[in-house]
């Protein structure tokens, strides 16, 4: 009698050791997983970053394809930069006219949208597409303004894009209009951050 | 009078290759001075038009904007990429581990220090 007895609770021990090692093992990759997106950020140097202004006599429009990007996961903090004289234009005047008569791009050589995503951003980022509300600063010719925009986010397989779209008004960065130059200029402008891929940091 | 208001205003970029060099200087002490002091190193660098000597590090290419290339940097010296020209024949011949001279823009220091409408002068 005691013979069977004994082979019944031995595989009851094992499947108790096995749930237990099961367990453990499935608690222990999710903290792994929790510390790496803790510590993780997306980044990239080569945004293709384009402003658009369309005035009654013309329109107006440069790019620049070495923005920077960062997206931080744990704090959903997000920065998008660039600097000014890397804007290209079609016409050579219109491109020295923006980085000495407006931006002043020697004095004020960089713009930065620094803000956090107003929700929280999942430890693990499934594939999908995201759309979050940023709420942030936009410096640009050294003026500092409050900037709410929102970002798109799309994952498929562990790759991440980023884009994003919004509108300054350019005079309350205190970037001056010349009243000859009203027809031609627009004080509204709309910058396109084009879709990124971003990499792991 | 008026071809020459018409010239200048539709006159595109400068042409990096026709124009002369500001500075002339390696892509090491270019990146060495932007990580020590990046307002006195875009006081002497930004807008400039700067020969960069150096070794080609890598070269990544995207259809639209074309080539960046990254000169070789280290600890002490911050990364230095330039964006070239597309459409000039010259800046399709070279490779990674070139040692070459390049004529750029400097626009300033971000996550590299940065150069735009890149043209290769030479190669050694």
């Amino acid at each position: 009698m005691s013979e069977p007895l004994q082979g019944v609770k031995k595989p009851e021990f094992k499947i108790i050791n096995m749930c237990k090692l099961k367990l453990m093992a499935m608690v222990t990759i999710s903290l792994l997983l929790q510390i790496n997106a803790k510590c993780q950020k997306y980044y990239s140097k080569d945004a293709k970053v384009s402003f658009y202004s369309k005035a009654p006599l013309e329109n107006i429009e440069a790019h620049n394809y070495k923005g920077a990007c960062i997206i931080e996961q744990q704090t959903g903090m997000v920065t998008f930069s660039v600097l000014m004289k890397g804007f290209e234009f079609a016409k050579g005047l219109m491109q020295d006219h923006f980085n000495e008569n407006y931006v002043e791009s020697d004095k004020y050589p960089k713009a930065t949208f620094a803000g956090v995503i107003n929700e929280k951003v999942p430890l693990v980022l499934q594939d999908g597409k995201h759309v979050w509300k940023v709420s942030g600063s936009m410096t640009l010719h050294g003026i500092t303004k409050p900037l709410v925009t929102e970002i798109k986010v799309s994952i498929n397989k562990g790759v991440v894009v980023v884009e994003t779209a919004f509108g300054l008004n350019i005079i309350e960065y205190g970037i001056k209009i010349p009243s000859i130059m009203e027809e031609k200029i627009s004080e509204k402008v709309q910058v396109i951050v084009s879709p990124t891929q971003l990499q792991k940091l | 009078m008026l071809a020459y208001l018409g010239y200048q205003y539709f006159r595109p970029p400068a042409d990096t290759v026709s124009i002369n060099a500001d500075i002339k200087e390696t892509a090491l002490n270019i990146g060495a001075a932007y990580l020590q002091d990046e307002t006195g190193s875009d006081t002497k660098y930004l807008g400039k038009v700067v020969d960069i000597s150096g070794k080609i590090a890598a070269i990544e290419s995207k259809v639209s904007e074309g080539k960046t290339v990254y000169f070789e940097a280290n600890d002490n010296s911050a990364p230095v990429a330039v964006l070239m020209t597309l459409g000039i024949s010259k800046n399709e011949s070279f490779s990674k581990g070139d040692s070459v001279l390049i004529r750029a823009f400097c626009t300033g220091y971000l996550m590299d220090v940065t150069f735009n409408r890149g043209a290769l002068i030479m190669k050694y």
